[in-house]
């Protein structure tokens, strides 16, 4: 079966891409992928905060203020952030302008500069958090922990009582932040291919 | 007030659920996470 699958992805000149997970079916599907020299990468820390109701009011540090942009707008000041190039800046302002789900993207400004980002995915009673960055000059002032609260304020005032979030488990200082906003790790996930994918 | 994050698990734990979780309450996140918003970005 899983040759088969590779033969499909490879005829479509698409990367065969393995998502593993606790709920991977069969449970060996990692071990066999393995086995078969197939790399793990992109291990990576869903956190989960089960409740919302004591997230605090927020306010926008000094000199700073929240702000609500379209979707190309975030998308831009997203890609910025993370010096994304031109096209995946444009792919992502397209994929949240079809977006299945309810999304708030905020960004955090002084002045005219965007200094940290963030956004919200709301289905149900569940809110995920997403693009949560800062500006490398602007950060350990409390900027991101800012951007969380609010979006997570606003997302339990639109009825979600479940907040999760992926992050990447060797990224101590967002790990840090999360659990100070009081998530905590709930599963693990991480993908296997014949190589890791280029970044940029 | 400076707070430390846990260590990650490690690796042999993938095939886990965090016990303090309910399992079908993680399951629906995966969902959520894979058929919706899993197409941005991770924080």
């Amino acid at each position: 079966m899983l040759s088969r699958a590779e033969a499909v992805f490879t005829h479509a000149r698409l990367p065969f891409i393995v998502r593993i997970t606790p709920f991977t079916q069969p449970p060996m599907l990692d071990a066999v992928l393995a086995a078969r020299g197939f790399v793990a990468f992109d291990d990576t820390r869903v956190m989960v905060r089960e409740d919302l109701s004591g997230v605090g009011e927020p306010s926008a540090p000094n000199g700073c203020s929240f702000q609500m942009p379209g979707h190309g707008a975030f998308a831009e000041a997203v890609g910025a952030l993370r010096g994304s190039p031109l096209a995946q800046r444009q792919a992502h302002a397209e994929r949240l302008r079809a977006s299945p789900v309810r999304y708030v993207g905020v960004l955090l400004k002084r002045g005219n500069e965007v200094v940290a980002c963030g956004q919200m995915a709301l289905e149900d009673d569940l809110v995920g958090l997403y693009d949560i960055h800062t500006a490398p000059a602007y950060r350990r002032h409390g900027l991101g922990l800012a951007i969380c609260e609010h979006l997570l304020q606003r997302a339990h005032q639109l009825g979600a009582r479940v907040a999760y979030l992926q992050v990447d488990a060797d990224n101590e200082a967002a790990r840090s932040l999360y659990a100070q906003l009081e998530f905590a790790d709930g599963y693990a996930y991480h993908y296997r291919g014949r190589q890791p994918p280029a970044v940029g | 007030m400076i707070v430390h994050a846990p260590p990650a698990a490690p690796r042999s734990g993938f095939a886990a659920l965090a016990p303090d979780f309910d399992a079908r309450l993680l399951s629906r996140i995966e969902d959520a996470g894979l058929n919706t918003a899993s197409r941005w970005t991770s924080c």
